[in-house]
């Protein structure tokens, strides 16, 4: 069965090299996928962290070139644009939460310092 | 089957064993470099630890980078794939790194509470303390308070007892003060038949009164003192005083004062208080001294 996976693997991989992708589109779930991580990672303020910033530029950046290169007909280099402004903008988000649950621990184990102290 | 399984197989090898060597010769992508190393990362740091789920994405996008490596050298789509990888490993180190410090604030306010109760029971208990001290010390100054009162009240009592002995001592025989000395005189006439040294009953019924008077007022000594006047022979005189005292001591003694402290004394004729010429004064001479000297510290 697994060997059967690889044959057809193979086989589907050889067609779409033959046929160069002519008629591809870009997913239009793809897209849509990528323009709401974009949106979620600034609604939780990825703008305004420095790292999650770049991150969500580059997320920005590669949507706008997806979708150029899906005008040009790139449409399978406009597919793997869209997973990596996906990927960004997931990254964003991630790198945002993390640094307000770091900073929130950071209070917390500051708060606990001055009651300790206090308890002295 | 089987047969044809091993033919599809031995092509599938052949062809990818034929792709290797034409990529060996060719570096790396900078983008699967990097990937490699932020999995790495990930999987040494809390990832590894706390997001292996995120892991196994970064490492199974990773897998596929490698591969396309293998299959198609340095191609757009390896990039592609590499970099994805690198940022499922990025992802996963931050889903890591949140975990840990949710864990670490959650730890802190697990910390927190801890000494929040500790410091909550402890004032509690500070103050059940302070409570108990307080009424400890209000019990205290009640008990102080209850036995001045108790002593005031006894000294009172026993000022009044010794006031009103006194006064029925008054009644009765001639009572004076020198110094801090009562005494009290008794009439020979009254105690004595004359020239005898034995009670009259009249002079037993007054002495048990000034016996329960001197009880009552409390003393510290006695000294019974006989007196005569200056008729008849100087020791006769003399004898017959110190008998009269001794008789007077003894009936007191009976009367429940204590021997110890009281004692007789006779002085014959040698202490008159008027002259011996008139018969008025000789009876006056004709007497017996208490001489009282009183309990240290007020009444007993």
């Amino acid at each position: 069965m697994k060997v059967a996976i690889e044959i057809f693997g193979l086989s589907g991989a050889l067609l779409l090299i033959a046929s160069g992708c002519a008629g591809a589109t870009v997913p239009v779930a793809r897209m849509s996928s990528a323009q709401a991580a974009v949106r979620a990672a600034v609604e939780v303020g990825a703008d305004r962290n420095a790292r999650a910033s770049l991150h969500l530029r580059l997320a920005r950046e590669q949507l706008g070139l997806a979708r150029s290169l899906a005008r040009d007909g790139e449409e399978e280099r406009a597919t793997s644009m869209l997973r990596r402004a996906q990927m960004d903008a997931e990254l964003a988000l991630a790198i945002t939460r993390q640094a307000e649950a770091d900073e929130r621990a950071a209070n917390a184990a500051s708060r606990a310092r001055t009651v300790r102290a206090g308890a002295i | 089957m089987k047969a044809v399984d091993m033919v599809f197989r031995s092509i599938v090898v052949s062809g990818t064993a034929g792709l290797l060597a034409a990529c060996a010769s060719a570096p790396p992508p900078a983008e699967l470099v990097s990937a490699r190393t932020a999995f790495e990362r990930a999987r040494s740091g809390e990832a590894g630890r706390r997001a292996p789920a995120d892991l196994y994405d970064a490492q199974l996008a990773l897998g596929r980078a490698e591969q396309a490596y293998l299959d198609d050298g340095r191609t757009d789509e390896t990039r592609d794939l590499a970099y994805v990888a690198e940022r499922r490993a990025q992802l996963a180190e931050a889903r890591g790194r949140l975990l840990a410090a949710q864990s670490r604030e959650r730890d802190a306010r697990l910390q927190i509470e801890a000494i929040e109760d500790r410091q909550r029971i402890e004032a509690q208990q500070r103050l059940v303390g302070a409570e108990q001290r307080v009424e400890a010390e209000r019990r205290a100054r009640a008990a102080t308070q209850s036995e001045l009162t108790r002593e005031r009240s006894a000294r009172l009592d026993a000022e009044q007892r010794a006031n009103a002995a006194l006064e029925s001592l008054r009644q009765m025989a001639n009572v004076r003060q020198e110094e801090d000395r009562t005494i009290i005189t008794l009439s020979g006439e009254v105690l004595f038949a004359s020239g005898q040294a034995t009670l009259l009953p009249i002079a037993q019924q007054r002495l048990d009164a000034v016996a329960q008077s001197l009880v009552d007022a409390g003393f510290e000594s006695i000294t019974v003192e006989g007196h005569t006047d200056s008729r008849g022979p100087f020791a006769q005189n003399e004898a017959l005083s110190l008998h009269r005292a001794q008789a007077v001591r003894a009936y007191l003694v009976s009367r429940g004062l204590p021997a110890d402290r009281v004692q007789a004394v006779g002085f014959g004729e040698v202490r008159p208080v008027a002259p011996n010429t008139s018969p008025e004064g000789r009876a006056n001479n004709r007497r017996v001294e208490l001489v009282v000297t009183p309990a240290r510290g007020g009444a007993r």
